[in-house]
């Protein structure tokens, strides 16, 4: 073998000695590593040019973020340069949305990078915070939860009256119930009041209770479930009888089960709930609430055209859209979940004003992205009276 | 019998060729995290703007709060940052200090040193050494000296003012 062949250093006396496979073999490491070296040398002042560029991109997207954008009030159809606050660090919370709107992609554009970027708020804790709704803004590959055990009710898999449960199970992980056992084994309106506290949120999307079996057991649980200062959403038919009362409200049927196509109109701003006043909604269906006597800061938001047309005179018409607080906890009521708005997409603001409502705490993980350089640049803003920390990463 | 008096092994080229990777690559590493510290340029400018705005009416901050609530601030409307002049003014830099350093010293890092002056005398200086850099935003202020003139203030019950005053924020590494 040529690795055993021995090379004779005869010079007159032979003192020293190599194997000839084993010098080749060091002789090619060596270049190997030499290589390597120079490579990797001649690399160093490239990867840091890249992380020159990637800090020098940050900081002009933390600039224009933290300018108000043009045009001045840009929305995401006319957006030329995205800036969410009013040029003195103030978030503009209309502009945030807005933003929001804007496909990542062409965020990436508007912002004049070719890096990925995710930005999110801490609070004087140093917690994340929600922001109008929001946990991070940016990159959709980083992971999103939000902390709060939330659970979703409705009739059953083969009932309309679903349109909130995707959402509710992919954004807030819900543990889903509904009224049969063959549907929902170990998950029916028993389990559900055995289960509640272990619950901080809780959305009920036309249950259509029956009084004796499930509406009088349900009430008292929920409560003092709500009492205690948990978050409950209902819409459609809560029970079958009229003006049945809960959580300091009445509810009642307006135009029944049978589809109605109810005409509304925004009566009130709400700061969760960002429809325009005086637009028009259409429901599905059509069922109301008033204040029992028990509801603290009930607020209509939307209220039910009826035969009347002028704005004023709706105002006194029956509710279809409010929210009220109820001892420590507080409760969002909807005719139903199935609607068309004039100036938007219903569904779109429905989940982004629960994730603002619940004002659920964050949890986000951007290190399990895939990254070669990653830039971190820290801003003070104020969101609403509040001093907030944006954090804002970009990486290549 | 032939002599074998070195010899040339292959693992001791390896061993060899590891330890001068792994030197590269340590050396290599603090080449490149050295450059990656310059967040500061905004924050001094940040605290500019936000405590500049901000009417202490406004802020969610218990000390301050309190403040106002026991009449130590008798104009909520003041700005964080002419609250603090208006304390400087009035000579009360203890209240100016605490006012100071529960707006910001929660912001920053506790290896971040932030510090704030009014005609460069010390407010609060969260005292750090200084070993990377140092960045520096100003705002003059001024406002109305508290029970000089009675108010209401008119034309002719003109108030008293302090200042102008140069607030100034620094941030450093």
């Amino acid at each position: 073998m040529v690795s055993h062949i021995l090379i004779k250093m005869k010079v007159n006396k032979s003192k020293s000695q190599a194997f000839f496979g084993d010098f080749m073999i060091s002789v090619l490491i060596s270049i190997v590593i030499f290589v390597i070296y120079f490579a990797y040398i001649k690399n160093l002042p490239d990867q840091a040019n890249v992380l020159d560029e990637l800090l020098s991109d940050t900081q002009t997207v933390s600039l224009s973020l933290t300018s108000g954008g043009s045009p001045n009030n840009w929305d995401a159809n006319n957006v030329a340069r995205i800036g969410f606050t009013d040029y003195n660090n103030k978030i503009d919370n209309t502009k945030l949305n807005e933003f929001v709107k804007i496909d990542y992609n062409k965020s990436k554009k508007l912002l004049g990078t070719k890096y990925d970027y995710f930005l999110h708020f801490l609070n004087e804790s140093g917690n994340l915070t929600n922001i109008e709704g929001f946990c991070g803004l940016g990159s959709p590959n980083v992971n999103i939860t939000y902390e709060i055990k939330s659970a979703y009710y409705y009739k059953s898999p083969t009932d309309n009256d679903q349109f909130l449960k995707s959402f509710m199970e992919n954004v807030f992980d819900a543990d889903v119930y509904c009224e049969e056992e063959d549907d929902c084994p170990g998950a029916t309106i028993d389990d559900l009041m055995t289960n509640i506290n272990n619950y901080d949120f809780l959305v009920l999307e036309a249950p259509e209770w029956n009084v004796g079996n499930q509406y009088n057991p349900f009430k008292p649980v929920a409560e003092s479930w709500v009492n205690s200062g948990r978050i409950l959403m209902i819409s459609g038919e809560l029970v079958s009888g009229q003006k049945k009362e809960m959580v300091g409200a009445s509810f009642e049927k307006d135009q029944g089960l049978s589809s109605s196509q109810e005409r509304a109109t925004v009566v009130r701003q709400d700061e969760f709930l960002s429809f325009i006043v005086g637009q028009s909604l259409i429901f599905d269906q059509g069922f109301t609430v008033e204040n029992a006597g028990g509801a603290v800061d009930f607020r209509d938001i939307a209220r039910f055209n009826q035969s009347d047309i002028e704005f004023n005179d709706i105002l006194d018409n029956k509710i279809a859209i409010a929210r009220w607080n109820y001892g420590n906890g507080k409760v969002f009521f909807f005719s139903d979940f199935d609607a068309d708005y004039f100036a938007g997409n219903f569904q779109n603001i429905l989940e982004s004003s629960i994730k603002k409502w619940i004002g659920a705490k964050c949890k986000i993980k951007i290190d399990t992205i895939k990254k070669e350089k990653l830039v971190r640049i820290d801003r003070i803003l104020l969101y609403n009276s509040a001093i907030v920390k944006m954090v804002l990463y970009s990486w290549s | 019998m032939e002599l074998k008096k070195s010899l040339y092994f292959t693992i001791d080229s390896i061993i060899a060729g590891g330890i001068i990777l792994i030197f590269i690559g340590f050396f290599s590493s603090f080449y490149l995290e050295e450059q990656s510290s310059f967040h500061l340029s905004y924050f001094s400018q940040d605290f500019i703007r936000v405590l500049g705005t901000i009417a202490v009416r406004d802020i969610d901050n218990n000390y301050i709060k309190s403040l106002i609530n026991d009449g130590t601030i008798s104009n909520p409307d003041n700005t964080v940052l002419e609250q603090i002049g208006e304390f400087w003014a009035e000579n009360e830099m203890v209240l100016a200090n605490k006012t100071a350093s529960n707006v910001t010293s929660m912001w920053v890092y506790n290896t971040t040193g932030i510090g704030i002056w009014v005609n460069n005398q010390t407010i609060y200086n969260k005292d750090l050494p200084l070993k990377k850099s140092l960045v520096s935003s100003k705002k003059i202020v001024s406002g109305i000296k508290k029970g000089v003139v009675p108010s209401p203030h008119s034309r002719q019950n003109p108030p008293t003012l302090w200042g102008p005053a140069i607030v100034e924020v620094r941030v450093w590494e």
